[in-house]
């Protein structure tokens, strides 16, 4: 990987550990470093750990039961949550369990709400919000459940970005979309001068945004470099249930 | 799609429909009130009460048969709770009729019947009321509005999400006897069916609470510490107080009538 000039480190994980209360052990040892601006994917196959490592990073899950986990230089414990949850948003894999409140802009107001933004102020971030992920206004005060999937993706996107977080994360953003909704997705997250952290199995989703690539299998970090590189490695794509995206295998 | 029939007449334009959700709620409140303490003798003011919500109904565009089909839902409630009423002897009380029954003389009370009226009108004018409010008042605006009467705010969130979830969970549910349909469930031997729906109730109960977690867990992403989902009102109109102030006033005086005639 390209590392010319160290900048401050956006998210640190180091030796992070966890296991289920199964006993299905979710990470083993994960060690990561994300940098500022920096957009990293990460894949791997079902069960690889990805959405359990995503859960970490704002303290979603109860407690880090092995290792450390920093954001902006703030270990991820509970003093700090408050302040991390301002910086680092998830947007969660089905957006029906993102989307809870009565109308979507009192979903996207959610956020800056709870960290005390009232009146006017929380009107201008929920208009801004929705307006960043091209919601049209007049669904402001539409039921969520009568969205459609990619509406629904749309807003829960906005739900983060009201809270003006420098880190998005988001797991598996493009699935279930249709090729319009996912392209302006790919689109709307390639207009965003975040930091960002996209689990997903779309690895030509992977290609557009991410100039880095994780990949994880078991728990642990089996990769990490170029997406370019990384992608076109047959073996190591085949070793871990996943393929060369077509778009390489065509060059 | 049927089930959201009166969300989307609460969204449509209308006298109705424009009042704030505070005025509506409040008087909503007055009439259930004042229904429940109507005397069981009466009858006149609970006629003048549905007149009275068929009155508004029509203002909200609200069709009789729209209104009658959602009240039908609460009869079996309410016929199995007071059916029974007008063959218990209270003390004193007089015999209105009697019927034969495998040749055994059955009385019917009249005190048993009165009551048997009156709780069938009180339902049926508080569920009347509440149709009608849901009918011109979105969902969000009538928790906004409870939000504003200070009515504990973790029940509140409560509903809202109850009312979130329950579409969802509406869907899953079809979603799930639909794949159970598509392998032929129905056909099945009764045992055989039987033991599936136990089994797509279970496999419901435990998607509900997953979802409930991953919920939970996107509410923490977002900075919840506990407090309410859901945000009051905004600031009051005015010149609702009138409607409200009239409205208040003709149920009252109903109210007081009944004691008088």
């Amino acid at each position: 990987m390209d590392q010319t000039q160290p900048r401050s480190p956006a998210v640190e994980i180091d030796d992070l550990h966890y296991t289920y209360g199964d006993g299905t052990s979710a990470l083993q040892g994960i060690s990561l470093e994300i940098a500022e601006g920096e957009a990293v994917c990460l894949i791997g196959p079902n069960g690889a750990g990805k959405s359990t490592l995503l859960m970490h990073l704002n303290g979603t899950l109860p407690g880090i039961q092995g290792g450390r986990v920093k954001i902006w230089g703030r270990a991820a414990e509970k003093k700090n949550l408050r302040e991390i949850r301002r910086q680092l948003g998830i947007v969660f894999q089905d957006p029906d369990d993102q989307l809870f409140s009565p109308t979507v802009a009192e979903d996207v107001a959610f956020g800056p709400h709870n960290q005390g933004v009232e009146g006017a102020e929380l009107e201008r971030k929920v208009a801004l919000a929705l307006s960043r992920v091209g919601v049209a206004p007049e669904l402001r005060d539409r039921i969520s459940h009568h969205l459609s999937f990619g509406e629904k993706k749309q807003v829960a996107v906005a739900t983060v970005l009201a809270m003006e977080v420098s880190i998005l994360v988001l797991d598996e953003p493009s699935s279930n979309l249709d090729p319009a909704a996912r392209r302006a997705l790919i689109e709307m997250l390639k207009s965003f001068n975040l930091t960002m952290l996209i689990a997903t199995h779309d690895l030509e989703l992977a290609l557009e945004i991410c100039p880095r690539t994780v990949l994880l299998d078991g728990g642990r970090v089996v990769a990490d470099g170029s997406t370019g590189e990384l992608l076109a490695d047959p073996d190591l794509m085949a070793a871990h249930r996943l393929e060369v995206p077509l778009s390489l295998r065509l060059r | 799609m049927r089930r959201h029939t009166f969300e989307q007449l609460a969204r449509r334009p209308g006298y109705l429909q424009h009042l704030d959700a505070r005025t509506k709620t409040a008087c909503a409140l007055l009439l259930i009130l004042l229904t429940v303490l109507l005397p069981a003798e009466a009858t006149w003011p609970f006629l003048a009460y549905f007149l009275l919500l068929f009155a508004l109904s029509r203002v909200a565009g609200l069709s009789l048969p729209a209104l009658l089909t959602r009240l039908a839902w609460i009869a079996p409630f309410v016929l199995a709770a007071a059916v029974l009423l007008p063959f218990v002897p209270r003390a004193g009380s007089r015999v209105a009729f009697s019927f034969n029954l495998a040749g055994r003389p059955i009385p019917v009370y009249r005190d048993g019947l009165v009551l048997l009226k009156a709780i069938v009108c009180k339902a049926g004018v508080s569920v009347s009321t509440v149709l009608l409010l849901s009918a011109t008042t979105t969902f969000d605006r009538q928790l906004a509005a409870l939000v504003s009467f200070r009515l504990p705010r973790l029940g509140i969130s409560v509903l809202a999400l109850l009312y979130r979830y329950l579409f969802l969970l509406q869907d899953e549910l079809a979603r799930v006897t639909r794949a159970a349909a598509s392998r032929n469930w129905r056909s099945g031997r009764p045992a055989l069916r039987l033991r599936a729906a136990g089994g797509i109730l279970g496999s419901l109960f435990l998607r509900t609470y997953a979802r409930g977690e991953r919920v939970h867990a996107a509410m923490l992403a977002r900075g919840w510490e506990g407090g309410a989902l859901q945000r009051g009102a905004g600031s009051y109109q005015r010149e609702d107080l009138l409607p409200a102030g009239g409205f208040a006033v003709l149920a009252a005086a109903i109210f007081a009538a009944a004691f008088f005639f």
